[in-house]
């Protein structure tokens, strides 16, 4: 036992750096036919990052378990305040003078750590169902909260990151299966023949987990019934959420409507081929033909002037981060501090994995913005004080074997 | 940190695994997407980004002009303004959309319709409106800060300064969906000739378009030209000298005006056509700009049918101008001799039935000279009966009739010169020697184009062949001349010299001896060689037709005239192609008018002199006989 002794994480803040230049360098040209401003602006959004960063890392972990509380709660009223008084186009906005976040990024940090709290109490038992109602009361609120903007994409984040954490707080896969099929069904409504085979697949799943064949049975029944309810659901959805998801499934059948971005996108970065245009040089690019180039389709700028080559090593990057993360699990002692790192985590792989997967056509458009590339301070600052928080735990560590 | 936390979450190495699986199979995923996107499908989406940051400015060449034989010009070019939107640019601005229509006018569909004709891709510029007014103009451009992503193109409009022929010339327009089959290499909305020459000339007077290539940003905002992309020039298309006479085919429209009828001269030693003149017609510019549909309706449902090209397009029965052909068949095949006489009393009985002659007084003993000369039908219903179907179509069918004659325009009518393959199917072989007494003086189921009279004449003129009738008489390309792609044949009768010879000597007794047809119409000057014709049709009164060719000895001109419904041909067509024949041999009309009636009186005293001579003849034949 070397209880105590540091150890400093110095991959983490490393591939931050790498990251950020490289997202930087993308940003600078995705704006620069339309002036400068909007860089140097991204450049003080890192400079706060960083110095945020730097806060968070030295924050003790004893003091971020005990904020733990007062964050959520500050996040809630936040996430309340900004439905009533939200600005900029789609009222995600909190302005205060010159500052203006985004409650539902800052939100995300603080469901981390509130999950993390809750799930490193010994009195939490994942066997009790009422234990994980109550986890999902916790999540739900903020995740609700943030689907009432609306803000779909950023919505999604919530569950994801309390699923993966709650399935390392040992809850059973079984039961998170049950907990997120209704949305695996729901994803896979349009299409009859997929919903039976995902509805078999699941029934299948729990029998062979131990469950009654006909509990099984009637569970996948329902789940069913939920599923094909997802058309009238669709119809509930705001239009331009409605057609974000029309044009995910046939880009072509709207060319100068909302599949426009997509098919400008795919061809920004098919265009790139192995090596890239080289940097301002992408026709695509320089030309403005992606609108929000610069914020939730920066990825496309990589893959047209950088080519195969740059998007890949940005992927196996972020990738790198994220494995990293969950290596440094294994070496902390504290169940809080391995939490919010698995917690980190999973939402950055999340988001990467959902916005690469959206500009190259295999995802939804979500609107989610890519971790550290995007043009945005909310997501900046979100993402290096998410990173700040893990280089400061992995840092603290205790290797207890 | 509390007892509370710490040691509630067991460390499970398998669960880390599975997450670390988890995250390398997305990694993998996008990896994988990646290299489909830029490796595989990667020379696809090349392609894709550079046409969409290319915009292809066409410059449409100038349009070649049309010249008369002259060189007077009949189709001029302008330039008109045409209203261009970029698609993608209005979409974006819905606002956009409510000024342009406000101020263009045009309704909301019609524009979706036009906008959504997405040519290469959505930065292509798309046409909205053709030949924008200055004040329109003057209207966007006031608001031009408010409505990016409109534009003016510079297009070619015709003008005709000289309005004659619209049938002949044709126009221009926007190619329709319906017709892009019809021009290769063309694309729906490019503007191209849609009737007549323009038409059947279009590929030469086009000339080749010109493209700029340059580099635009998502907002159709020129960036610059594209390095590696030349800016291909538009080379003009070639000006058409046509073979029309400007001033003779507005002389034939004007003697034509108020009635409907067609008048064709022909050059027999060319085949040139000097006039193809049809009535009713319309201002040559009417479909310079879009017609109306109502407009368009009305003149199409016209029962005057005015877009009717009657010289290629109109079938009128002969009549008696078809007899010329008949004669030639029976002397050239044998059934008659020179000699060969019958007597006309005003008709002739077949079976049931009683075959008139006009005349229905009789014509007497009649000859092959009286019968073309005084136009006798009996003559030739007999003649007709004698040859019987195979014959008469074998050898009536050396003339220019019963097929298109491949003039150098769209359209042309073939005719019918009945056989008996198509009697049989006609009647279903219940056809009489009463259809060959119908056909054998151009009635009944002959029918012919007033270019095939046309060309018909001129084949007599030149003694037995014609060369294919044509408009185009040498093509014009930066003052070099050249010769038409036309592959212009001579066509021989193969009907001998003789029997030519005969018809011709018998056509200018129709103008020239006492009982000519068109003898009231003599001018000693021209030596005119005609027939008149009346044609019988179950439209209203008969057709009044006339053919001819003049001087006698030396054919300058060939000319069939059709007066619809103008009863006689030799009252109503000839006189018309007798001011044509005097205005294009140079010869004054008003001179011709005050000299007219000492030539008739001239005229008259020698039918006297005639008839004199003849009482004398008579009386001595009588005295001889009493003695």
């Amino acid at each position: 036992m070397n209880a105590g002794r540091r150890e400093d994480e110095y991959l983490i803040p490393l591939m931050t750096l790498v990251l950020l230049g490289i997202g930087a360098t993308a940003v600078y040209s995705a704006t620069a036919s339309t002036g400068f401003e909007l860089f140097y602006r991204q450049l003080i959004y890192i400079g706060m990052g960083a110095f945020l960063f730097a806060v968070t890392a030295f924050i003790p972990e004893r003091l971020t378990y005990a904020l733990t509380f007062i964050a959520y709660a500050i996040a809630l009223l936040l996430l309340v305040v900004v439905l009533f008084v939200g600005t900029g186009p789609t009222g995600r906005w909190l302005g205060v003078g010159a500052i203006h976040i985004q409650p539902s990024e800052l939100a995300k940090l603080a469901v981390i750590l509130v999950v993390a709290h809750l799930l490193s109490d010994k009195r939490i038992d994942l066997a009790q169902w009422k234990h994980i109602i109550l986890l999902a009361i916790f999540a739900g609120v903020p995740f609700l909260l943030i689907l009432m903007e609306p803000d779909l994409g950023t919505s999604l984040v919530l569950p994801v990151i309390v699923g993966a954490m709650a399935y390392w707080a040992g809850l059973p896969l079984l039961v998170l299966v049950i907990v997120s099929s209704p949305l695996a069904v729901i994803l896979a409504s349009a299409n009859p023949f997929t919903l039976t085979v995902i509805i078999g697949l699941l029934i299948l799943f729990a029998y062979w987990s131990g469950i009654r064949i006909s509990l099984a049975v009637v569970w996948g029944i329902i789940v069913g019934a939920a599923g094909s309810l997802a058309p009238v659901l669709m119809s509930k959805l705001q239009p331009y959420q409605r057609s974000r998801l029309t044009a995910f499934l046939d880009p072509e059948a709207d060319p100068l409507g909302a599949g426009y971005q997509l098919i400008q996108s795919k061809v920004a970065i098919g265009s790139g081929r192995f090596w890239g245009k080289g940097l301002l040089e992408g026709s695509q690019t320089q030309g403005g033909f992606l609108p929000e180039q610069h914020t939730d389709f920066i990825f496309s700028v990589i893959g047209e002037e950088l080519g195969f080559v740059g998007a890949v090593l940005a992927v196996l990057l972020f990738w790198a981060l994220v494995i990293r993360i969950l290596w440094l699990v294994r070496r902390i002692e504290s169940a809080f501090a391995r939490l919010i790192l698995v917690g980190v985590a999973s939402m950055l792989g999340f988001q990467v994995m959902v916005n690469i997967g959206m500009v190259t056509g295999i995802m939804p458009v979500t609107g989610l913005p890519l971790p550290l590339f995007s043009y945005g301070g909310s997501s900046m600052m979100t993402t290096m004080m998410a990173l700040g928080l893990v280089t400061g735990l992995a840092s603290r560590r205790r290797i207890h074997r | 940190m509390t007892d509370r936390s710490s040691t509630s979450v067991r460390f499970d190495p398998t669960r880390l695994t599975a997450m670390i699986l988890v995250s390398v199979l997305v990694c993998l995923v996008l990896v994988f997407r990646l290299a489909r996107l830029q490796l595989i499908q990667a020379d696809q989406y090349l392609r894709q980004s550079q046409t969409n940051r290319v915009r292809v400015v066409e410059k449409p060449p100038l349009r070649g002009l049309m010249l008369d034989r002259h060189e007077r010009l009949l189709v001029d070019n302008y330039p008109s303004y045409t209203l261009m939107a970029v698609p993608r640019v209005v979409r974006q601005n819905p606002e956009m959309r409510d000024t342009l229509l406000a101020i263009t006018g045009l309704d909301s569909v019609e524009f979706e319709k036009r906008l959504n004709k997405i040519p290469g891709n959505w930065y292509t510029p798309v046409r909205m409106l053709r030949d924008v007014s200055f004040e329109m103009m003057a209207a966007i451009e006031e608001r031009r800060a408010r409505i990016p992503g409109v534009h003016f193109r510079v297009e070619v409009k015709r003008a005709y300064p000289n309005p004659i022929a619209s049938h002949t010339l044709g126009h221009i327009g926007e190619l329709l969906d319906h017709r892009v089959k019809e021009y290769p290499g063309y694309q729906e909305g490019d503007i191209v000739g849609l009737a007549g020459l323009e038409q059947r000339w279009n590929q030469l007077l086009t000339g080749q378009r010109g493209y700029d290539y340059l580099e635009v940003d998502a907002k159709g905002r020129v960036i610059g030209p594209i390095p590696g992309m030349d800016d291909q020039l538009p080379s003009p298309g070639s000006d058409l000298v046509l073979t029309l006479d400007y001033e003779l085919q507005e002389l034939a429209e004007q003697l034509l005006d108020s009635t409907a009828g067609s008048a064709v001269a022909i050059e027999p030693a060319t085949g040139e056509v000097l006039v193809l003149a049809s009535v009713p017609d319309y201002p040559p510019e009417t479909f310079a700009d879009a017609l109306l549909p109502q407009e368009w309706k009305a003149l199409q449902d016209d029962p005057q049918k005015p877009l009717l090209h009657r010289a290629i397009q109109g079938m009128y029965p002969p009549g008696s101008t078809f007899k010329m052909a008949v004669l030639a068949a029976g002397l050239e095949s044998g059934t008659i001799s020179t000699r060969w006489e019958t007597v006309c009393n005003g008709g002739y009985q077949l079976g049931r039935r009683f075959f008139k002659c006009w005349n229905h007084a009789g014509h007497g003993e009649v000859s092959h000279r009286l019968s073309i000369e005084s136009s006798c039908d009996v003559y030739y219903y007999l003649i007709g009966r004698q040859m019987g179907i195979d014959v008469f179509h074998e050898y009536t069918s050396r003339f220019p009739f019963g097929r298109v004659l491949g003039i150098d325009l769209p359209h042309e009518k073939a005719g019918i010169l009945p056989s008996k393959e198509y009697l049989d199917k006609q009647y279903g072989g219940g056809w009489t020697d009463g259809h060959l007494f119908n056909i054998s003086i151009g009635q009944g189921d002959v029918l012919v184009t007033p270019l095939q009279a046309a060309t018909y004449a001129a084949s007599l003129a030149n003694g037995g062949w014609w060369i294919d009738p044509h408009m185009v008489k040498y093509t014009k390309d930066d003052d070099r001349y050249l010769e038409p792609d036309l592959p212009l044949e001579r066509h021989e009768t193969g009907l001998s010299k003789r029997v030519i010879g005969i018809v011709r000597d018998d056509m200018l007794a129709v103008t020239e001896g006492a009982r000519g047809t068109a003898s009231w119409l003599y001018d000693p000057r021209l030596q005119v060689a005609g027939k008149t014709g009346t044609s019988q049709n179950p439209h209203g009164e008969d057709h009044a037709l006339f053919v001819a060719f003049a001087p006698f000895e030396d054919p300058q001109i060939a000319v069939a005239v059709v007066v619809e419904h103008g009863e006689h041909g030799s009252t109503a067509a000839a006189p018309i192609a007798y001011k044509l024949i005097r205005q294009y041999l140079g010869l004054d009309e008003e001179t011709w008018q005050q000299y007219r009636w000492s030539v008739l009186r001239e005229l008259a005293n020698r039918q006297a002199e005639l008839e004199l001579q003849q009482a004398i003849e008579d009386s001595l034949a009588n005295a001889g006989i009493l003695e």
